[in-house]
C-alpha cells in the first residue's frame, strides 16, 4: 500500500529552493553584454521578394522577351501546322519561300531516296 | 521610438520589451533581465545540480532570447518566459547528454543570501543540497515538470508548452515526481536540522 507523501515537508525543500539567491553580478553583467552586443550587430536584411521587374531585367528587357516570345511562338505554329508539307508537299509555304523548289529536293536526302528506289 | 526610462520599462510587458529591444532599447533588455534570469538561472540549477552549469546555460539561453528578439510578435502566442523555459529546459538536457562525454567541472559556490541570517542561509543551502541530490535521481522529464510546477509555479498548461507535451503528461509526471522526491527525502528533516 502506498501512502501520500508529506507534503508539508517537500515543501519546505520546495520553499528553500525559491529561496535560492538570485544571479551574481557577474552573470548579469555577461548577459547585458551580450544584450548590448546583440543590439549593436546590423540587423539581419530581409530577402527580397522577386518583383516583375526583376525578372524582366534578368531576361534581358522587355525587347528580348519579345523577341524570344516570337521566336517560340513561330517555332511553335511551324512544328504544329507543317510537318507534312515540309516533307511531301513541293507546294506548300515552306516551298514557296525557298524559292518554289520542292523543300526535299533541296536537300542531299531527296537524291538518298532516289538512290534507294523510293518513288513519291 | 526614444529610449524609455527603466520606470516606463518596469510597467511594460515582457513582450512589448522584446519589441523595443528589437529596436535598440538596450533599457529592455536590463528590465528582461531582471525579470527573467533569476527564475532561468533557479530552472537551470534545480535541473542539472550545477550552479556553474546552469549559469553557462543561463546564459546562453538569454542570448538565444536577445537573438530571437527581431523576429518577435508581441500578439504571438508564446510569450518571453515561457520560450525561455523551453530554451532552457532543451539546453539542460543537451548538458545532461554531454556530461557522458565530458570531465567533471568544478562547480561554483552559491552567493549567499543577504537578507538572511548566516543559520538560515546555512538549513537552506542544505535543503537546497539535499533538494538537488534528489532531484538528480528522477528521470529527466519528471525532473523538469516538478521544477517548473512546484519551483518555479507554472501552471500545468504552461509547463506543458514548455515541455512539448500534454497537460495530462505533465500531471502523470508531477504526481510521479512528486512521490519519489517525497521517498527520498524522507527521514531528512533532523538531519537537515528543521522541526516542522
Amino acid at each position: 500500500m502506498t501512502t501520500e507523501p508529506d507534503e508539508t515537508e517537500l515543501d519546505a525543500f520546495f520553499d528553500a529552493a525559491r529561496r535560492q539567491p538570485g544571479p551574481s553580478d557577474d552573470l548579469i553583467a555577461r548577459v547585458l553584454a551580450d544584450a548590448d552586443a546583440q543590439a549593436a550587430a546590423p540587423a539581419p536584411q530581409p530577402a527580397s521578394k522577386p518583383t516583375r521587374k526583376g525578372v524582366i531585367d534578368a531576361l534581358g528587357g522587355w525587347l528580348t522577351i519579345t523577341g524570344l516570345a516570337a521566336t517560340c511562338a513561330a517555332g511553335l505554329a511551324i512544328g504544329v501546322a507543317l510537318p507534312s508539307a515540309v516533307m511531301a508537299n513541293s507546294d506548300g509555304p515552306l516551298a514557296a519561300l525557298l524559292g518554289g523548289e520542292s523543300y526535299v529536293a533541296g536537300f542531299d536526302a531527296a537524291f538518298f531516296i532516289q538512290d534507294v528506289g523510293v518513288s513519291e | 521610438m526614444p529610449p524609455q526610462n527603466d520606470a516606463e520599462l518596469d510597467s511594460l510587458s515582457d513582450d512589448a520589451l522584446m519589441v523595443l529591444f528589437a529596436k535598440g532599447d538596450t533599457g529592455a533588455a536590463r528590465v528582461l533581465t531582471s525579470r527573467l534570469l533569476p527564475r532561468t538561472l533557479s530552472h537551470a540549477q534545480r535541473v542539472l545540480g550545477s550552479r556553474a552549469e546552469a549559469e553557462d546555460v543561463a546564459q546562453e539561453a538569454m542570448l538565444r532570447l536577445w537573438r530571437v528578439a527581431v523576429d518577435w510578435r508581441s500578439d504571438g502566442a508564446a510569450r518571453p518566459a515561457t520560450w525561455l523555459y523551453r530554451v532552457t529546459a532543451n539546453l539542460a538536457v543537451d548538458r545532461i547528454r554531454a556530461r557522458a562525454r565530458l570531465a567533471p567541472i568544478d562547480d561554483a559556490p552559491e552567493p549567499a543570501d543577504e537578507g538572511q541570517s548566516p543559520a538560515d542561509a546555512m538549513d537552506d543551502a542544505s535543503r537546497r543540497a539535499a533538494l538537488d541530490a534528489a532531484l538528480q535521481k528522477l528521470p529527466e522529464r519528471q525532473r523538469q515538470a516538478v521544477v517548473l510546477r512546484h519551483i518555479e509555479g507554472l501552471a500545468n498548461p504552461e509547463i506543458a508548452t514548455a515541455l512539448d507535451i500534454s497537460v495530462e503528461a505533465v500531471e502523470s509526471l508531477t504526481a510521479r515526481g512528486r512521490r519519489t522526491l517525497a521517498d527520498l527525502l524522507a527521514g531528512q528533516k533532523e538531519a537537515l536540522g528543521y522541526d516542522n
